[in-house]
């Protein structure tokens, strides 16, 4: 075996390994949404496994992830008591926003970086949105900017748990 | 070695015949998504079968996860009690310690007050009447509902509309009961309704539940003076809630009069959970004198004090 398809082989291995961490990772993360308790002091977890399926999205195809994650927005639905498809739709629409972002992953970290603060935008304004049409009210501004800082903040650890820019089989699709 | 490249060609929506196919996928989820959220607020009571079979199958599981989770965290508490993590676990086992002998205190007045009364009026036991005894082991983290879950279901006797107590009042009712477990919808959800009186005048109110904020206090009796302090009890109007449930007191808020709750939603994870069954809510309702200056000792948030005229 020559070196160069011995990179390749590991690499292989590697995007698989990855491969196959996003869906306990992404178990847990909906888990844990449902499980910490929020509270006027902590923000709640919710819009963390939204960007784990945007991540997954970007690696994986949409028609996969997508469903995915309604299904597993549907069940913090069900678990949480809430408006029966609120979580399954700002999921299922992360995971199309990460799906529609892939055809730029292949830009600079600027155009990468600010592609995701357009998307994490815009999943703030559905999940503001929909909260105000659910609720009849001005949705809470304060617990939604915690719960967007969480998230942003987690996102990296999201990325090093599942598997970083090494797993992205798609690039080498490209 | 590629996988999961499917037939996107990594270029996320392409215009193939197989990124249309995933386009339509993406397009369908969402719009079921979407239709499943109208339907739900529209009429709930269409989409309250599913809901309720995905619960069925998915309560006992996040139950058991919640308690590995619990036990997981045990030593990470018992590390952060030893560090003397400030507000941290070690606090809430003090607190939870101190609330404890509170109402240990408090069920041995009542029980003395109750026989007393008892012998008092010659009470003779015509109804059947039951207290069940839970603990909640999951709650809901959804800033859209307050929920918690019980380790108490149909087998312990919970049924639907059954009225919560913990931490000295009301703090919601068993909205789903399973065999093992049932759920509780808190007064701060924003779907709850109690009518509830106010104050030695018992003015009429409902009760509504406002998410992260406090409960509201709207349909107040036309003319009724209502001011902070004032003790909040339920009327027992509409029969779903027994009359005299201590719910909080009124306090000012910035869109009208607000209820402070006497069980607050910073109870630990493992509060203790009273479920009232028939005229035994009268025994829990009764606050005596004694047990107002335990509580307003032992919970100042709270301070019932303050409502007695």
């Amino acid at each position: 075996m020559t070196p160069r398809r011995e990179r390749s082989s590991l690499a292989g291995w590697t995007n698989a390994a990855g491969a196959a961490l996003w869906p306990p990772v992404v178990a847990g993360l909906l888990l844990s949404a449902a499980l910490v308790p929020s509270d006027t002091t902590i923000p709640s977890l919710t819009l963390v496994p939204a960007l784990a399926f945007y991540r997954w999205a970007k690696h994986a195809p949409a028609a996969l992830v997508c469903p995915l994650a309604a299904l597993g927005g549907g069940t913090l639905d069900v678990l949480a008591h809430g408006p029966l498809g609120f979580w399954a739709l700002v999921y299922a629409a992360a995971a199309a926003l990460g799906a529609s972002g892939r055809a730029m992953s292949g830009s600079g970290a600027l155009v990468n970086l600010a592609l995701f603060a357009l998307h994490i935008a815009a999943l703030c304004g559905l999940m503001a949105g929909l909260t105000a049409l659910c609720t009849v009210a001005v949705p809470d501004g304060r617990a939604i900017a915690g719960e967007l800082v969480l998230a942003v903040a987690a996102y990296p650890v999201i990325v090093l748990l599942m598997g970083g820019s090494s797993a992205p089989s798609v690039r080498s699709g490209q | 070695m590629v996988p999961f490249s499917g037939r996107t060609n990594g270029r996320g929506f392409s215009r193939t015949s197989g990124g249309r196919g995933i386009n339509f996928v993406v397009a369908a989820t969402l719009f079921l998504c979407g239709g499943a959220l109208t339907l739900s607020e529209l009429e709930p009571a269409a989409v309250e079968p599913a809901r309720e079979a995905m619960a069925r199958m998915l309560t006992p599981i996040a139950v058991a996860g919640a308690g590995v989770a619990d036990t997981l965290a045990g030593p990470l508490r018992s590390a952060w009690a030893w560090a003397g993590g400030v507000g941290g676990p070690g606090s809430v086992s003090a607190d939870e310690d101190k609330r404890r002998s509170v109402l240990a205190a408090r069920v041995a007045d009542l029980e003395r007050e109750n026989s007393d009364l008892k012998a008092l009026t010659g009470y003779v036991r015509s109804a059947k009447s039951a207290l069940i005894a839970g603990r909640i082991v999951m709650r809901s983290s959804s800033p859209l509902s307050h929920t918690v879950v019980i380790d108490a279901g149909s087998a312990s006797g919970v049924h639907e509309g059954l009225p919560v107590v913990a931490g000295g009042g009301l703090i919601g009712r068993v909205v789903q009961a399973y065999e093992d477990q049932a759920s509780v919808m808190l007064l701060t959800d924003r779907l709850s309704r109690v009518p509830v009186a106010i104050g030695q005048g018992m003015a009429r109110a409902v009760l509504v539940g406002a998410g992260e904020h406090p409960p509201r206090l709207e349909f107040v009796t036309p003319g009724a003076e209502i001011k902070a302090g004032d003790l909040v009890t339920t009327s027992g109007i509409g029969g779903v809630f027994p009359r005299g449930l201590s719910v909080g007191i009124v306090a000012d808020g910035s869109g009208g009069p607000e209820v402070r709750l006497t069980a607050g939603e910073d109870d630990p994870l493992a509060a203790g959970v009273l479920l009232v069954d028939g005229p035994a809510y009268e025994a829990i309702a009764t606050v005596s004198t004694r047990t107002q200056r335990i509580l307003g000792q032992a919970m100042p948030q709270a301070k019932p004090g303050e409502g007695a005229k």
